[in-house]
């Protein structure tokens, strides 16, 4: 959209405003400054040139943002002790009035918003503080920066003619979104946007990459040691460390370069990813431009970290970090996580809440390479560590200055592949606070639940299902003639012996089969022979057979042999033995017992058929006895031990975990052994 | 987000089937050892059975 057209009213030339909000422009002939009033342009003065922008943005660059067609018109640049940035007058085809932030490779679009109500004085708001701008909602102070003018050009809408400095306030919001407080102009002025990728704007009409950026690397003589500097961001880079002598150099006016420390060669800390290497990461490839320690004490032990600058182009910068053979691969936020100060405080961001690991004071202890803000040793941050595993936010602040980032655990082995180092990396040592540990049960004990539940209701129902009684006989014991009929096993092998044996047992078994309980008849010898009972018959699958023995012993013992013999054709007798004693007294007054009357034996897979048993007893003291019979009787001992075993896969990795986690939170503020009265 | 773990499903299910058919057969880890082997000619005449240990008399418990 093309506006009104004038002429200078210095050099004659036309003047065309493409912005009907422009007040002020550069006249593009003789960089005389030109407010406009109405369609007379008043000249103010002569402009010096703005300093060179890095990125390709440029006054004419065209592009859209949420549908809507902008044309950059002008452009203000700023300087500030840290660094220095550009906003991009954006004039818009629906004729609202915007701006282009461009600062070190991070873009916002923002509007100024007029009606925003009464503004809080800049002296009011610290980094940090959390406040709430009217309708424009809730916000945190990130920075506070004391800017001075360096230059504009094109079209703006005010007049920055003898402005000098200004203060300005940058707020972030939970979901991200940007404000600035401009305090420039007396009564602050709200801006609020959000952080945009230039791929989003889809920018037409850009300068050309040689007009811009320097292509290469450049090299400058340090001026402390003549050593050869190479800046491979040159015309971006603010510091620079001569790789020789380490002093660190403000590298903003190339022509007069100056030393802003010097360091002590015991001091040199070598990085492990050499400066100017390039790495594939997050797909596309990364610079390392500078190379940092940290250090942080801890009741009086100190811990340096090291940190490398990445950066791409068109990603901008993120950082690796390395401590102890532990790799986080970081990026600055845009936005402010939802901090909750508590005993343990938390902070939430995207959905995920971090635990507070960590507070220290964080001291940077060398520098190396180059960096496009000020950073020198002796620089102190506190820095908050949250942790999500493998995810490690972290909240750095400095008197000016509140930001986040987030880190994630990577593994050594695939930073270096990233940056072709064929070293191998040295062993993590330890456990780090954002380090993945095993993976737990998971889950595992949810499922080991729900199948324990389904073992115990099975064990309900079977233990419901009333097994049956098969057999109930009694019998007697008497020792001599359990004696006189012999130990061992006396096998029958002549026809008059097996049936005479078959009669005694017929009346043992009608002897047996009529007493009417345990103990109901007086043992004599003939009570004494083994118990054949009354052939009995199993009917259905092939399952269990429980043979209960209670015998009335009492101070003594019974020993029982019992024989389960198939009747019929085919089929093996199976032998089992059981014993019952009980003993009971009184002992210093106290009465005393131990043992148990009662025998149990289980007999497994019995298949159905006619069977009888028999039951021979021993003993020192003559008792009496009852022989009971059940089938098809539930196995508690099944469950329990199917229980047992479905709950031991679930302890193995719940226990590996905590014995991690254990490792990992006592290096934190919570240790068992620390306390929290440093924390908020 | 927490795994699900086939592997222990798989495990879980596996006892689950043992408990079962060991049940339906009436196995138990506590069955009786069995003394083997029992001549054949005691089936054929039970009457004639003593045990092993029959009247060597021994003391299995008590003060």
């Amino acid at each position: 959209m093309t506006g009104p057209v004038t002429n200078c009213p210095s050099c004659g030339a036309s003047v065309v405003f493409q912005s009907a909000a422009a007040v002020q422009t550069v006249c593009t002939t003789c960089k005389s400054v030109l407010v406009r009033h109405d369609l007379d342009l008043q000249k103010v003065g002569v402009e010096s040139l703005p300093p060179p922008v890095t990125s390709r943005i440029r006054v004419g660059t065209t592009g859209s943002y949420k549908w809507a067609r902008f044309t950059v018109v002008g452009r203000i640049a700023y300087q500030w002790e840290s660094g220095a940035w550009s906003e991009w007058h954006l004039d818009f085809a629906d004729g609202r009035s915007g701006w282009l932030s461009d600062a070190q490779d991070e873009y916002a679009v923002t509007f100024a918003q007029p009606d925003a109500g009464a503004l809080p004085a800049s002296g009011q708001l610290k980094p940090g503080t959390a406040v709430t701008l009217g309708a424009a909602g809730r916000w945190t102070v990130g920075v506070v920066t004391r800017a001075r003018y360096a230059g504009t050009e094109g079209e703006l809408p005010f007049t920055t003619w003898e402005r000098d400095d200004a203060t300005f306030v940058d707020l972030r919001s939970e979901d991200g979104r940007l404000a600035t407080l401009d305090y420039s102009d007396g009564a602050p002025v709200l801006y609020t946007g959000e952080f945009v990728t230039l791929e989003s704007l889809g920018l037409r009409d850009l300068a050309d990459p040689v007009e811009t950026r320097v292509q290469g690397a450049a090299t400058l003589n340090c001026p402390n040691c003549g050593g050869t500097v190479t800046l491979r961001r040159p015309g971006e880079s603010v510091n620079a460390v001569c790789e020789y002598c380490q002093s660190v150099l403000d590298v903003r006016n190339s022509r007069q370069l100056q030393v802003l420390q010097r360091f002590d060669d015991r001091r040199k800390v070598p990085p492990r990813i050499p400066l100017g290497a390039r790495g594939q990461m997050h797909g596309a490839e990364w610079e390392v431009l500078g190379f940092q320690q940290r250090t942080i004490a801890v009741e009086g032990t100190e811990y340096s970290w090291r940190e490398y600058l990445l950066h791409n182009p068109d990603r901008g910068f993120r950082y690796l970090s390395e401590y102890g053979g532990h790799w986080n691969d970081i990026a600055v936020i845009t936005g402010v996580p939802k901090h909750r100060s508590a005993v343990r405080p938390t902070a939430e961001w995207e959905g995920r809440t971090f635990r507070h690991f960590q507070r220290a004071y964080a001291v940077t202890t060398f520098v190396l390479g180059e960096f496009p803000w000020q950073v020198r040793a002796g620089d102190k941050a506190q820095v908050d560590d949250f942790i999500d595993p493998p995810l490690l936010l972290s909240r750095e602040k400095t008197g000016h200055e509140v930001s986040w980032s987030l880190g994630e655990y990577v593994a050594p082995e695939q930073i270096y592949r990233a940056f072709g180092i064929t070293d191998r990396p040295p062993r993590p040592q330890g456990v780090f606070a954002n380090q993945p540990g095993p993976p737990g049960a998971g889950r595992m004990w949810t499922l080991a639940l729900i199948f324990a539940f389904l073992v115990t209701a099975g064990w309900m129902v079977r233990a419901g299902t009333a097994s049956r009684g098969i057999l109930s006989e009694a019998g007697t014991f008497t020792p001599g003639a359990a004696a006189a009929a012999g130990g061992g096993w006396s096998p029958v092998d002549s026809a008059a012996s097996a049936v005479a044996a078959a009669a005694e047992a017929a009346a043992a078994a009608v002897s047996g089969s009529a007493q009417s309980g345990v103990g109901a008849a007086a043992p004599d010898s003939a009570d004494s022979r083994p118990l054949v009972s009354q052939p009995f018959e199993l009917t259905g699958r092939t399952t269990n057979l429980h043979v209960m023995i209670n015998a009335l012993v009492d101070n003594s013992w019974g020993a029982f042999g019992v024989l389960l013999v198939p009747e019929g054709g085919s089929g093996d007798a199976r032998e089992f033995s059981t014993d019952v004693s009980y003993y009971h007294g009184v002992d210093q007054g106290e009465s005393w017992s131990e043992g148990s009357r009662s025998g149990r034996i289980r007999i497994a897979a019995v298949p159905p058929g006619r069977y009888r048993l028999v039951v021979a007893p021993d003993g020192e003291h003559a008792f009496s006895y009852r022989v009971q019979v059940r089938r098809d009787v539930p196995a508690a001992s099944l469950f329990i031990i199917t229980l047992i075993l479905l709950l031991i896969p679930p302890i193995f990795p719940t226990l590996a975990r905590a014995s991690f986690e254990g490792q990992r939170w006592s290096e934190s503020d919570y240790a068992a052994d620390s306390s929290d009265d440093d924390e908020e | 987000m927490k795994r699900w773990s086939p592997g222990y499903l798989v495990y879980a299910l596996a006892l689950m089937g043992g408990l079962a058919f060991a049940e339906y057969r009436g196995w138990n880890p506590l069955s009786a050892r069995e003394s083997r082997p029992v001549p054949r000619s005691v089936r054929d005449n039970p009457g004639a059975y003593r045990p092993h240990y029959g009247g060597t008399g021994r003391y299995v418990g008590g003060k």
